[in-house]
C-alpha cells in the first residue's frame, strides 16, 4: 500500500522478482542462441539479426502467455498469490522484450532502404485482400501498441485516474493482444517454419490458456458464494444465514443486477461493504480480517470494517451496506451507502 | 500485524511455509519449461540455405552492362568461367545500382563485394566505370522455349544471401521493399531449370509487377532465355498460379 505516487515503490520481493525474470530471459535468449542455434543440424547459421529477432519474438510469446497464466493459476491456487503481486512487473518486462523485437524487426528488415524503416515497415506490405500472403506484420505492430499502452497505464496512478472499472476494462485488451500475436505468428513464422515445434507450441499454450481460463472460472462459479433472496419486508433481502461466516473470515452474496457485496465477521460482529477493492477490483469477499481491517486477498489494501475506509493515512473506500438480523438469516439492505458511509456493525447473539 | 499462517499479504513481508514451497515448485516447473523451449526452438530453427557474402573480399571484374531487364554484368570467359559469367549488379543497402543509362551495352569495369548462392551471384557495385575502346561482347541469346515453372519470387540480393533467411512469406516484406529499391527480382524455382536454380524475372516495372506474388510459391508460365550462364525467365503475370 502506498499513500503516495512513486516511480515503482521497489521492495525486496520486487527486486527478486524481477531479477529472476530478467535472468531466465537472458538464459533463453542465451540457451537459443548459442546453444540451440549454435547445435542445430544446419549448413548455413540464419544471420545474427534474424536469429535475434526469432529468440525475442519467441520469448515475448511466452512470457505473455504467463502473464495470462498467472491469474487463473492463482485462482486455482491461492498460494501463488505472490505470483501476482508483482504482475504489472511481468507485464511491462514482457512490452521490453517486444520492443526488442520490433528494434531488431525495424533495423533488419526495414533498414538499408531509401524508405525510413517506420514509413517501410507500416507501408511496404499492405496486400490485405489475398490470402496467402496476408501480411502479418500489423498483427504484430497492433499487438505491441496494446501491450505499450498497458505498460505505460500499469502504474498506480493511471490505476486511480481512469478508475478501476476503466482501468480494468482497459488492461482487459491483453488477451486481445495475445489473439493478435497468434495472428501474427501464424501469418508470418508459421508459413515458412518446415519444423512443426512452432505451430505445436503455439496451439498448445492457446489450448492451454483456454483451458485455464475455463478451470479458474468454473472454480470461481463453485466458490463459496450465495445469492441473495427477496425476505418480507423491503429494501431487505435475505443475504445468508450467520453459521455460513467464518470469524475473521468474508462470504460473497450476489445481489441481483448489483455488484456482489462482501459480508465480514469479526468479533462477535457483522459488516457488509462493496466485494469490490478500491485498488484494482480485487474480490475483497475472498479476503481476511486483519488486524480489524478487511484485508484484500490481491494485494493487501486495507478497509475498516465499520465505515470501508482505508486506515489513515490512505485514503481509499468502499460502499458500505446495512445489516440486520431475523432470528439466524442475516437480512442485507441492497442500496449501497455513499463510499466511506459509517454503519455500526451488527452485533450477533451471544 | 496478525495475519492468518494461511493469508499472505504482500506488504507484511511474511510468505507461509507451504505457500513458499508451492511458490518455488511452480516457479522451478516454469523456468525450466521456458529454458527448454528456448533451447528447443533455437535448435529446431529452419537452415536458411547456402549463401552470403564473399569472404575473399571486394573483386574487381571487366563486362559488358546491360540495364534490361536488370543491371547485369557480362563477364566474359575466363579460366574459372569457360562459358562467361554473369554478375547481377546492386547498390549500397535495398537500391539498385546507380548507373548511367548511356552505359547500357557498353564494357566497364566494376569492384564490389559478391554475395553467392549456387549459381544466383551480385556484385554489390562499390566503384564503376566505363571502359571506353574496350571491345566485349555479350553473350547470344539461346531461346529454350516456353516453360511452367514453380518456385517463389525474390529479391535477388536477400535470395543471394545478404539476408539469412532470405525467403519465405515472413520475409516478404523486406523483398518488397529491395524490389521498390529496383534490386532484381529472381525465380527460385523448386527444382534445377537446365541447371540453375534461379531465373531472372524479365519485367520492365523492376518487380512491381510480381509485388502480390513475392514470398508466395507460385506456378509461372513464359519463355525462358540462356544468356551465357544466365536464365531469364519472360513468365506472364496473368497467367499466375498461387500453389501455397
Amino acid at each position: 500500500m502506498s499513500a503516495r505516487y512513486e516511480a515503482v515503490g521497489w521492495n525486496r520481493s520486487k527486486i527478486v522478482y524481477d531479477a529472476v525474470l530478467i535472468g531466465v530471459i537472458l538464459a533463453y535468449y542465451y540457451l537459443f542462441v548459442a546453444i540451440g542455434a549454435a547445435t542445430a543440424p544446419i549448413g548455413t547459421p540464419p544471420d545474427g539479426p534474424s536469429l535475434a529477432m526469432q529468440a525475442s519474438g519467441s520469448c515475448a510469446f511466452l512470457l505473455l502467455a504467463s502473464v495470462l497464466a498467472i491469474g487463473p493459476l492463482v485462482r486455482l491456487d491461492p498460494r501463488l498469490l505472490p505470483f501476482l503481486y508483482n504482475r504489472r512487473h511481468f507485464g511491462v518486462i514482457t512490452c521490453a522484450v517486444a520492443a526488442g523485437h520490433a528494434q531488431q524487426v525495424l533495423n533488419w528488415y526495414f533498414a538499408f532502404s531509401p524508405t525510413p524503416s517506420l514509413q517501410a515497415m507500416l507501408f511496404t506490405d499492405t496486400g490485405f485482400d489475398h490470402w496467402p500472403g496476408l501480411p502479418f506484420i500489423p498483427f504484430g505492430i497492433a499487438a505491441f501498441a496494446i501491450l505499450v499502452a498497458l505498460a505505460a497505464t500499469s502504474h498506480d496512478f493511471w490505476l486511480r485516474f481512469l478508475t478501476p472499472p476503466v482501468w480494468k476494462a482497459l488492461h482487459m485488451l491483453i488477451y486481445l493482444a495475445f489473439g493478435l500475436v497468434v495472428a501474427h505468428v501464424a501469418f508470418g513464422a508459421l508459413q515458412s517454419r518446415s519444423q512443426p515445434l512452432l505451430a505445436v507450441l503455439v496451439t498448445a499454450v492457446s489450448i492451454g490458456l483456454c483451458a485455464l481460463h475455463l478451470a479458474a472460472g468454473r472454480k470461481a462459479v463453485l466458490a463459496d458464494r450465495v445469492t441473495a433472496q427477496p425476505a418480507d419486508t423491503t429494501p431487505w433481502v435475505v443475504a445468508t444465514t450467520i453459521d455460513a461466516i467464518g470469524e475473521n473470515r468474508g462470504l460473497v452474496v450476489n445481489l441481483p443486477d448489483a455488484e456482489a457485496v462482501a459480508i465480514f465477521r469479526h468479533n462477535g460482529h457483522l459488516s457488509a461493504v462493496s466485494n469490490l477493492c478500491a485498488h484494482q477490483n480485487g474480490p475483497l469477499g475472498e479476503g481476511r480480517v486483519v488486524d480489524g481491517c478487511i484485508t484484500c486477498p490481491w494485494h493487501g489494501f486495507q478497509y475498516q470494517l465499520a465505515d470501508g475506509c482505508a486506515p489513515a493515512p490512505f485514503t481509499e473506500r468502499l460502499a458500505t451496506y446495512r445489516l440486520r438480523l431475523d432470528g439466524c438469516n442475516v437480512l442485507l439492505d441492497p442500496v449501497p451507502n455513499p463510499p466511506g458511509t459509517y454503519v455500526a456493525p451488527t452485533a450477533l447473539p451471544t | 500485524m496478525s495475519a492468518p499462517d494461511d493469508f499472505f499479504i504482500g506488504w507484511a513481508g511474511r510468505l507461509p511455509r507451504d505457500h513458499l514451497l508451492a511458490i518455488l515448485g511452480r516457479l522451478a516447473i516454469g523456468v525450466v519449461a521456458m529454458l527448454t523451449l528456448g533451447l528447443m526452438l533455437g535448435h529446431g530453427i529452419d537452415d536458411p540455405g547456402p549463401g552470403g557474402f564473399d569472404p575473399s573480399g571486394d573483386v574487381t571484374s571487366r563486362g559488358v552492362l546491360t540495364l534490361q531487364p536488370s543491371p547485369i554484368l557480362w563477364v566474359p570467359p575466363d579460366a574459372t568461367h569457360p562459358n562467361g559469367h554473369s554478375l547481377l549488379l546492386s547498390g549500397d543497402g535495398k537500391r539498385g545500382p546507380t548507373l548511367d543509362r548511356a552505359w547500357d551495352g557498353q564494357a566497364i569495369e566494376a569492384s564490389g563485394a559478391i554475395i553467392r548462392r549456387g549459381g544466383l551471384e551480385m556484385l554489390l557495385v562499390d566503384r564503376i566505370a566505363p571502359l571506353p575502346g574496350t571491345d566485349l561482347t555479350r553473350p547470344v541469346a539461346v531461346e529454350l522455349g516456353r516453360w511452367r515453372i514453380e518456385g517463389e519470387i525474390c529479391d535477388g540480393k536477400c535470395a543471394a544471401g545478404a539476408m539469412r533467411p532470405g525467403r519465405g512469406l515472413a520475409h516478404r516484406a523486406c523483398a518488397i521493399l529491395c524490389l521498390n529499391g529496383e534490386l532484381p527480382p529472381v525465380f527460385v524455382a523448386t527444382g534445377p531449370i537446365n541447371g540453375q536454380d534461379f531465373l531472372l524475372l524479365a519485367d520492365d516495372s523492376h518487380g512491381a509487377a510480381w509485388r502480390d506474388l513475392v514470398g508466395l510459391r507460385v506456378r509461372l508460365d513464359g519463355a525462358v532465355t540462356r544468356h551465357g550462364d544466365m536464365l531469364i525467365f519472360h513468365a506472364e503475370l496473368s497467367r499466375a498460379v498461387v500453389v501455397r
